[in-house]
């Protein structure tokens, strides 16, 4: 039994020894305290076809050929298996979808029904198979969904090939948020999603610096992730992931859950103000997820940026 | 009425098992997903779904009946799905009314009130009220092997409880507020669907995604969410592998215009139930009535045979008649009777007599077979069944068709959520939501029709007592006979 470092906790030694963690982003860790930053394993932040304008817009060029088309495919029913592995996020939906539109609705007093989100421009961050952008750009947005696992992005994009409505209004793009820092995007997106992400982010101060440099003033962020808490240790990672088996073994390490606090001290430091924080509880016997009073388990958050004077200036 | 719990059961559909879906197309891949579909190369031997030129559409309605007509203009007015291509479509020719007849179709239906708020919010009800509609306050139910009787109203006569509505009438009200959706819906007449082909749901590449009609003509529809409102021997069920659980019943309804003796007020629906099945006749106007006869297959024929004059007294007769009663039985229910006005003396109501006929129109006679039908899925993925494909059954509650409009409501419903929420709208996640809420309001209704049938088909005395009995306490019982109109009235 040790303190941890960072929440000073007495632990157990099982928990420093659980590293597993899909690698969303592939690192090498100096150490565990996470504010050390990291550097990042994927050299190339763009595929080869693909070609970025300079207001930050990509243009894709599809080159996919029919025997890999066949092995994306499959990865891609392996997403989009409403019922299989991932079955726990197809189910948030009906909770983060509905948060997201009526904020942005009433945000940008939209009033009709129908496309409601058209005219937004939507970043969803650690967009996977793109579960979660695939419906917003359902409903109207312009979304570029993000990803740092090149397989996820070639299987999100496999997937909504089909679809003649989602032709124009959805790409998916692989890399991080540093990387469209990086080559120059800023204050461009309405709204950043990042759901799921932060706690497989091990500098969250970058993170969210990051994704903050994103968002338009006056835009706004969601997130949705794991509180740290002796609650979510037993339900989200053993009985989650060992127990009953909704969640891939090793999918989530407890160290790097954030807690509301951390996740809204991030924020202010980057001019960004927390709105609202609601409690998420998943019931895996039912596969539905309530909103509740708690967030000791699962949380969303949003928050506006500033539109400060600097920014209003630049325009 | 074990009767009753044996067909619930029965009818409930098999919840767990799915039966393993079949690939109904196997597609080659072209070569370059996300290509133009049209290739200039002419098409390989094996038609890749790609490349043959299809219309796409959200959502297609097959069948433009009453029930198809009112979903396709119930998804085409709902602001969530503005934007959405809607299609309607249907075998036959457009049937619109230019101005009322005369004379009275003998096919009529008594609308709910819960479906005249449905045509209400459609906006199909004004142009059916224009028209010709008549609602009625009381309808007055009894048996023809005893005195026992029942009477449904609202408030003392002071409200409606439904209306008649010709079947013609309410189609065309439809059609014409559908001809003001031009851009919202489109509408197809005359235009015979070949077959269909349903995706499995792992749409892994090598057959089309999407639910598909083929027209007579060659041409390829494809859709997220396909609607078969195709009648009781529905193609689209059948190329589901749905199966159904249908038996007819040997009987046959006549129906028919009447002329009445004399003009009356006429805002009462009588239905007596004789040992050969139940008559009914519904009010159209002070001067007519409508024709409702269900009864075995051979008295119908002769029914129809008969001479105008024949068929008057036939009916007449069926109404006024005393037939055969047992003195055990007939007693069982005075002594009943007295009881009850005893204890309620106000509570139950006097037997009255139906208007006697003095004519029948000509050319308005006809009939049609009997069965029940229920459907033990009514959705899969990309499809959903609503009205007769999906459950059918007797005439004698006046329930079929607001059954396939109670569907028409719930499903726009369902879809209309998954739309708001940029869901797959032709997911069968969600239009399970649909069955199952459906399967909760048919289900019983239909074992109680059939319940009800089956009760009230013979004339073994007991069974007569029974019913006799239960009847005359159920019409002292107010609350009761008030859930019952609620539940009827859906």
């Amino acid at each position: 039994m040790h303190a941890c470092k960072l929440c000073g906790r007495m632990v157990s030694v099982v928990l420093r020894s659980n590293r597993a963690s899909l690698p969303r982003f592939n690192v090498v860790l100096n150490s565990t305290s996470r504010k050390t930053s990291v550097r990042y394993y994927n050299s190339t932040a763009y595929t080869s076809s693909e070609s970025m304008t300079e207001s930050g817009t990509k243009q894709k060029k599809t080159s996919i050929n029919p025997e890999e088309v066949k092995k994306f495919n499959a990865l891609a029913s392996k997403w989009w298996d409403t019922k299989g592995e991932l079955k726990g996020l197809h189910s948030m939906n009906r909770l983060r979808v509905p948060l997201i539109r009526d904020t942005l609705m009433k945000q940008h007093r939209v009033s009709r029904k129908s496309r409601p989100l058209e005219g937004l421009r939507i970043l969803d961050v650690g967009c996977g198979g793109g579960i979660l952008s695939v419906p917003l750009a359902k409903l109207g947005a312009q979304v570029t969904g993000l990803d740092a696992s090149e397989e996820a992005v070639k299987a999100a994009t496999a997937h909504m090939a089909h679809d003649p409505s989602l032709k124009d209004t959805l790409t998916f793009t692989h890399g991080t948020v540093e990387d469209l820092v990086a080559s120059e995007v800023r204050d461009y997106y309405d709204a950043l999603v990042a759901s799921e992400v932060i706690e497989h982010v091990d500098a969250l101060d970058d993170f969210v610096g990051s994704s903050c440099d994103l968002v338009k003033p006056g835009g706004s962020l969601f997130f949705t992730t794991i509180n740290r808490t002796n609650q979510s240790y037993y339900l989200a990672v053993i009985a989650a992931e060992y127990i009953v088996g909704v969640v891939p073994r090793g999918t989530h390490n407890w160290n790097k859950f954030v807690s509301p606090e951390e996740l809204k001290d991030e924020l202010r430091a980057n001019n960004c103000h927390p709105r609202l924080i609601h409690g998420m509880f998943y019931n895996p016997f039912l596969n539905h997820w309530n909103w509740t009073g708690s967030t000791e388990m699962n949380y969303a958050l949003h928050a506006i940026k500033d539109a400060s004077e600097a920014d209003l200036k630049k325009d | 009425m074990s009767a009753l719990f044996c067909t619930a059961r029965a009818l409930m559909r098999s919840t767990h098992l799915r039966p393993g879906t079949r690939r109904l197309a196997i597609r080659t891949l072209s070569s370059g997903v996300g290509e133009p579909q049209q290739t200039s190369a002419p098409p390989p031997p094996e038609e890749t779904w790609e490349d043959v030129p299809q219309d796409f559409y959200d959502i297609i309605v097959s069948g433009g009946g009453m029930v198809g007509a009112a979903m396709a203009l119930a998804l085409g007015s709902d602001p969530v799905l503005l934007g959405r291509k809607i299609l309607m479509l249907d075998g036959g020719p457009r049937r619109v009314l230019t101005q009322v007849p005369d004379s009275f179709s003998s096919r009529v239906c008594s609308l709910t009130p819960g479906t005249v708020q449905l045509l209400q919010d459609i906006g199909a009800w004004d142009h059916i009220n224009k028209m010709r509609v008549r609602p009625y306050k009381r309808m007055q139910v009894w048996d023809a092997c005893s005195d026992a009787m029942i009477t449904f109203d609202r408030d003392d006569l002071n409200e409606d409880i439904a209306h008649i509505v010709e079947n013609d009438i309410i189609l065309s009200g439809l059609m014409q507020q559908l001809d003001g959706m031009q851009g919202l819906v489109d509408v197809m007449f005359d235009t015979k669907v070949k077959g269909y082909k349903l995706p499995s749901k792992a749409a892994d590449g090598e057959e089309s995604p999407w639910a598909r009609v083929i027209l007579e003509d060659g041409r390829a529809l494809d859709t997220r969410l396909l609607i078969g409102a195709d009648g009781p021997k529905s193609l689209l069920r059948q190329t589901a592998n749905i199966r159904q659980m249908s038996w007819s019943y040997s009987q046959a309804g006549v129906v028919a215009t009447l002329k009445l003796s004399e003009p009356t007020v006429n805002n009462v629906a009588w239905q007596r139930f004789l040992p050969t099945g139940p008559i009914a006749m519904l009010p159209l106007s002070e001067t007519h009535s409508n024709l409702v006869w269900s009864t075995n297959a051979e008295d119908a024929e002769m029914l129809l045979q008969m001479q105008a004059e024949e068929f008057v007294e036939a009916v007449n007769s069926a109404f006024w008649q005393d037939y055969k009663r047992e003195a055990a039985v007939d007693s069982a229910v005075q002594t009943v009777q007295s009881i009850l006005s005893t204890i309620s003396p106000g509570g139950t109501s006097a037997r009255q007599l139906p208007p006697s006929v003095s004519d029948v129109d000509e050319d308005s006679r006809a009939m049609f077979p009997l069965g029940l039908g229920h459907a033990t899925q009514y959705v899969k993925h990309r499809m959903a069944i609503i009205g007769d494909a999906a459950h059918r059954v007797h005439p004698m509650a006046g329930q079929g068709v607001n059954l396939g409009f109670g569907d028409v409501s719930c499903l726009r419903q369902v879809v209309s959520d998954a739309e708001a929420s940029g869901e797959d709208i032709g997911s069968v996640d969600r239009l399970l939501e649909y069955e199952t809420k459906r399967q909760q309001a048919v289900i019983p209704m239909m074992a109680a029709i059939e319940g009800l049938h089956r009760l009230y088909s013979s004339d073994n005395p007991a069974l007569v007592l029974l019913r006799s009995v239960g009847l005359q306490f159920t019409n002292a019982i107010k609350p009761l006979k008030n859930e019952i109109m609620g539940f009827a009235s859906k």
